[in-house]
């Protein structure tokens, strides 16, 4: 239906909003994802592998995000004394100060100021459409608009 | 002496976190399917917490703590996942909150890290 792909539009364009800084120092949204990882979990769960393993990525992508972000001061990294193979990732006082900033936090707010009937409809309907399966044929960007 | 609600599919699993918290001060009762978790939450027994598996087989438990919030809302719910290649953690993660898990453990955890959690809650 087109109201479907109009919907989908509208959610592209919502998160694509919310990425507004496009110059060069602008945190990218997997190294957002990797801030809010690393400022959640304990300790001992904050290595490249388990961090890749949440995120859904091979190590590549990651650790170069991560190499980004030790430049620029917002993660360092310490030897891991549980394990001597693997380091520890920590944000710094800059990474926590930067998460201030999230842009998803404005997402959120969007989401937070709806009415409660809407809003708890809202996020159950989201987790059902994250939940409902890809059809594979619709994953090769053969979207049929007129349906 | 504390009671949990442990649902998770994988005997390996369950067995390793009942041993985990050996000589604590929680007792585990284990159930390993769906069905026999709705069961537990539907009947008479009383455990303070649960802890619950994102993928039970090829389904996922987003149904049970659904059940969980609205048979047993003052039961804190712990989900806990490893991932199962294509739908990542960090979806398991939000798809657990927007379900009222109020803690997320990644697979493999430490007991250190699921007693930090259990204290917390209970």
């Amino acid at each position: 239906m087109q109201s479907n792909f109009a919907a989908a539009i509208l959610i592209e364009k919502i998160v694509r909003e919310t990425y507004t800084k496009r110059s060069s120092t602008a945190i990218q949204p997997l190294q957002w994802s990797i801030l809010r990882y690393l400022q959640r979990t304990p300790d001992a769960q904050c290595t490249m592998s388990m961090l890749a393993n949440f995120l859904g990525l091979t190590h590549g992508p990651v650790v170069r995000a991560i190499s980004t972000l030790v430049k620029r001061g917002l993660v360092e990294q310490t030897a891991n004394l549980q394990d001597a193979r693997s380091k520890t990732l920590t944000l710094t006082k800059a990474g926590h100060e930067a998460l201030k900033l999230d842009p998803i936090l404005g997402i959120a707010s969007r989401i937070g100021s709806l009415p409660e009937n809407d809003r708890q409809q809202f996020v159950k309907l989201v987790r059902s459409l994250a939940m409902y399966p890809v059809k594979e044929d619709l994953s090769e960007n053969e979207v049929n608009t007129s349906n | 002496m504390k009671s949990i609600l442990l649902i998770d599919d994988d005997p390996g699993i369950s067995d390793l976190i009942v041993k985990m918290l050996n000589n604590s001060d929680y007792e585990v009762h284990v159930v390993e399917t769906e069905a026999a978790a709705i069961d537990m939450i539907n009947g008479p027994t009383e455990f303070d917490v649960a802890v619950v598996d994102f993928w039970l087989g090829f389904e996922d438990s987003t149904g049970l703590l659904d059940l969980l919030a609205a048979k047993r809302p003052n039961v804190p719910s712990v989900l806990i996942s490893g991932g199962d290649g294509k739908f990542s953690i960090e979806s398991t993660h939000a798809v657990g909150q927007i379900s009222g898990a109020i803690h997320f453990l990644q697979k493999p955890f430490r007991k250190a890290e699921l007693m930090n959690v259990l204290n917390s809650i209970t």
